[in-house]
């Protein structure tokens, strides 16, 4: 018994310190399986040496092949070669103009090994960020977080940036007025919202700057109780809505010395915020509320939710409401019975931004670093999927007329894609690119088929759409 | 029977402690790589939940507690949580003030940690400095001669009693607290004590004398962020008062006697100080080196009665007896611990 009394606190600190040596196995199992499959799903795609989706790889392969070399092809010119011929080999098959993910990407990785991995960049705002992205006329407007905005004018395949600095502003302060040189850099731009000739700027602190583009007159608006760092802008018939935490501020700027400002306190913190034909759509952390800017009412909706809602949009028609989930999965509501039509699972990660356009296409973007287009008409298909991001997806902007995708990562990376492959394709044509030789043919289309490779011509640069 | 068994169970116990601390050690270095991953995978609001019970229990070790805070930190801010956000690069500066974050961070972050850590919300310290005062002598006597009929005592004029008055370098040593009350502006305080002696002639004698001068301090300045930066360090300028409170000054009359000049002088007396300073950031302390100038505004003579000026001028004509203002010289440097919150 007296030995077992000396023994028995040895033997169980002796197992206490041999389990602390191997590792506990049976505390950190759960985890050590979570660390092998990920470690697993890595070297497989470290191994085919792409980003591409593990589960539709298999059916790229299969259904593109030319694609799909072209892809995994490190040598140029046969790389381009590749993508032009799969190019060709889609348009035969399909009369249909609408891009195909592995033959837009072979394309698009074909143009980026020819003219740098840069050549659709807006390289000014990079490891800063990027507060707003829209379009202007002939070009884009990009804010940085460091309040630094920047045009990019358009020039045939090129963007030129203007940085827009050096304006006189307008000064009020009470009853004085007087105009001195400053320029729009100077000040921290947080946001900022356009409406016709007027844009206005939120330089944080309350602190507003309401510009008029044809006199170059600006106008310094404060209000000390809007003492937030983050507002929501949007234009309206006589001025400009303003969302900060849980209240509303109409502000109607008449001139420099009468400028109106209304209030209302909302019952919920304003989240995400879009615009409704009753008036805005605002998301908080309790659901979601329509506020009526005619009756000032808010009324609680009844849509029902599959997971933590992070970002809304609504289409044009005001028919659709999409909601991106924390998950990375879609909702589609229905508006007219606010019931679900659609669940969408394609991303991994939080939805970062939405968007609709005019073709019941849904553009999302997410935390994954992957960029979605979801045919609506034809939702069984899998969605077009850009991989091309190194950093989290954060802005989205789809210009309508141009075909083009604008998108803006957290790292300030701003790239743009024209969603016509007939761009990237006289790209391509544009660098001389000769037809497969009739080496390749063999090897990679066979010589079962005649030896037709495509042969560029060079075509005028498509036009835009009106 | 009782102790052995005593010992026993403690040692128990103590194993039991020395064990479960390895494996929460390890379990919390496994969930910092799996927060990482997530990170990476963009799935940030599964990071602070993971990490939460590692930081609260302190389970990591000093490089990745830091790591863990700046990967809660930008979870936060990535979820539009800003003031959480911050709250936890606070917690990194608390660490380390002169942490480096990844470049791949986002900005909101990154611009985050620079900012805060521009305004420590109170630091506190020891100061240290160096002083050349110089002495404005403004009147003599209080007005008690008139100068029509009483210029001489002795034979010496009493314009001149005093001269050549020259200060040596004085010490002085201060604890300084202060706290930030807007973005820029910060208010110090604080206490000290500072010496100086004084080189003088004294004419009335006809010999060359000293005094020192021990002053009580209390600071009361504003002190204000300019928007420039050197190396990411922070300049200052300060503008406030500082409070003296003279220590008991005794003299030794011409009788031989030891005069107290409780009698003849205020205690109290308070200065106009303008200072320029740096911060300086090391990894654990704010090295704040200073150059003050520092004005007196109130004069430590008393008024005294016609009877108490002569019976002080001719038993004791000196330094003392003068409406004397010093203005101040100082450089100084303080070692300073920032708290952020």
């Amino acid at each position: 018994m007296r030995l077992l009394n000396i023994f028995y606190p040895s033997f169980l600190s002796i197992i206490f310190l041999s389990s602390v040596l191997i590792g506990f196995p049976n505390l950190s199992l759960s985890i050590s399986h979570n660390f092998k499959i990920y470690k697993e799903a890595t070297r497989e795609l470290i191994e085919i040496d792409t980003p591409l989706d593990n589960r539709i790889q298999g059916k790229i392969e299969k259904d593109f092949p030319l694609s799909w070399r072209s892809l995994y092809e490190k040598n140029n010119p046969l790389k381009s070669q590749l993508a032009l011929q799969a190019y060709a080999e889609a348009n035969k098959r399909s009369s249909s103009k609408q891009i195909i993910t592995p033959t837009y990407n072979a394309l698009y990785d074909a143009v980026k090994s020819i003219l740098g991995d840069e050549f659709n960049h807006f390289p000014e705002h990079e490891n800063i960020g990027i507060s707003y992205l829209n379009r202007g006329d002939n070009g884009y407007f990009s804010l940085g977080n460091d309040g630094k905005l920047i045009f990019w004018e358009e020039s045939k395949t090129l963007f030129r940036p203007r940085e827009i600095e050096n304006r006189f502003i307008f000064f009020w302060r009470g009853e004085k007025m007087k105009i001195i040189p400053s320029s729009i850099p100077n000040y921290q731009i947080i946001d900022l919202a356009t409406e016709g000739q007027k844009t206005i700027l939120y330089t944080g602190k309350g602190k507003f700057i309401q510009i008029d583009s044809e006199t170059d007159q600006y106008i310094e608006i404060i209000n000390s109780e809007i003492d937030f760092r983050r507002v929501k802008i949007f234009p309206s018939d006589e001025g400009w809505n303003i969302f900060s935490k849980n209240e509303w501020f109409q502000l109607t700027v008449i001139s420099p010395d009468n400028i109106v400002w209304n209030k209302q306190l909302l019952n919920f913190d304003v989240g995400e915020i879009i615009e409704s034909p009753a008036g805005f759509l605002i998301l908080d952390a309790e659901g979601l509320y329509e506020l009526n800017t005619d009756t000032g009412e808010s009324l609680k909706q009844s849509f029902v939710f599959k997971g933590m809602p992070n970002k809304i949009v609504m289409d044009n028609l005001f028919k659709t409401l999409a909601i991106g989930y924390i998950s990375g999965d879609i909702s589609l509501f229905d508006l007219s019975n606010q019931r679900e039509s659609a669940f969408l699972s394609g991303h991994n990660a939080r939805i970062s931004a939405l968007s609709f356009d005019n073709n019941q296409r849904l553009f999302s973007a997410s935390f994954d670093k992957t960029v979605g287009i979801w045919d609506l008409q034809n939702l069984d298909s899998f969605p077009i999927k850009f991989y091309d991001q190194s950093s989290f997806i954060t802005h989205l902007y789809f210009d309508e007329k141009k075909q083009r995708l604008v998108i803006g990562e957290i790292n300030g990376t701003i790239k743009y894609y024209d969603l016509n492959p007939e761009k990237l394709k006289y790209l391509l044509c544009q660098s001389s690119i000769e037809p497969l030789s009739r080496e390749a043919w063999s090897k990679y289309v066979g010589d079962e088929r005649p030896y037709l490779p495509y042969q560029c011509e060079i075509d005028a640069l498509p036009q835009d759409l009106d | 029977m009782k102790n052995p068994l005593r010992v026993k169970y403690f040692f128990l116990i103590g194993v039991f402690i020395f064990t479960s601390h390895s494996l929460l050690a390890q379990n919390c270095e496994q969930k910092l790589k799996l927060a990482n991953k997530h990170y990476q995978e963009g799935k940030i609001e599964l990071i602070i939940d993971l990490l939460k019970p590692c930081l609260a229990q302190k389970n990591l070790d000093k490089k990745q507690i830091l790591e863990a805070f700046d990967l809660t930190s930008n979870a936060f801010y990535l979820m539009d949580s800003i003031n959480q956000g911050a709250h936890y690069i606070s917690s990194i500066l608390n660490r380390n003030l002169t942490y480096k974050t990844s470049p791949e961070r986002p900005y909101s972050f990154k611009n985050g940690l620079f900012e805060i850590s521009q305004r420590p919300q109170i630091q506190f310290g020891l100061e240290i400095g160096l002083n050349l005062s110089s002495v404005h002598l403004d009147d003599v006597f209080n007005g008690v001669f008139d100068l029509n009929t009483a210029q001489t005592i002795g034979g010496i004029n009493v314009d001149n009693l005093i001269s050549e008055v020259k200060s040596e370098f004085g010490m002085s040593l201060k604890w300084i607290f202060t706290r930030k009350i807007r973005t820029r502006l910060e208010l110090e305080s604080g206490i000290g004590v500072q010496k100086i002696n004084y080189n003088y002639l004294d004419n009335y004698r006809g010999q060359k004398t000293f005094i020192s001068i021990t002053d009580w301090q209390v600071p009361i300045m504003m002190n204000y962020r300019l928007p420039w930066l050197l190396d990411g360090n922070t300049f200052f300028i300060q503008l406030g008062t500082v409070l003296r409170v003279l220590n008991n000054w005794d003299q030794k009359q011409a009788s031989g006697s030891i005069l107290s000049l409780d009698d003849i002088r205020t205690h109290f007396n308070y200065d106009f100080a303008l200072g320029i300073f740096l911060n300086v950031k090391t990894k654990y302390f704010i090295v704040r080196p200073r150059f003050t100038y520092s004005m007196g505004l109130s004069s430590r003579a008393e008024k005294l009665s016609w009877d108490q000026n002569i019976k002080y001028l001719y038993n004791s004509p000196s330094f003392v007896n003068y409406n004397n203002h010093f203005n101040h010289f100082s450089f100084s440097v303080a070692l300073l611990k920032p708290k952020f919150k």
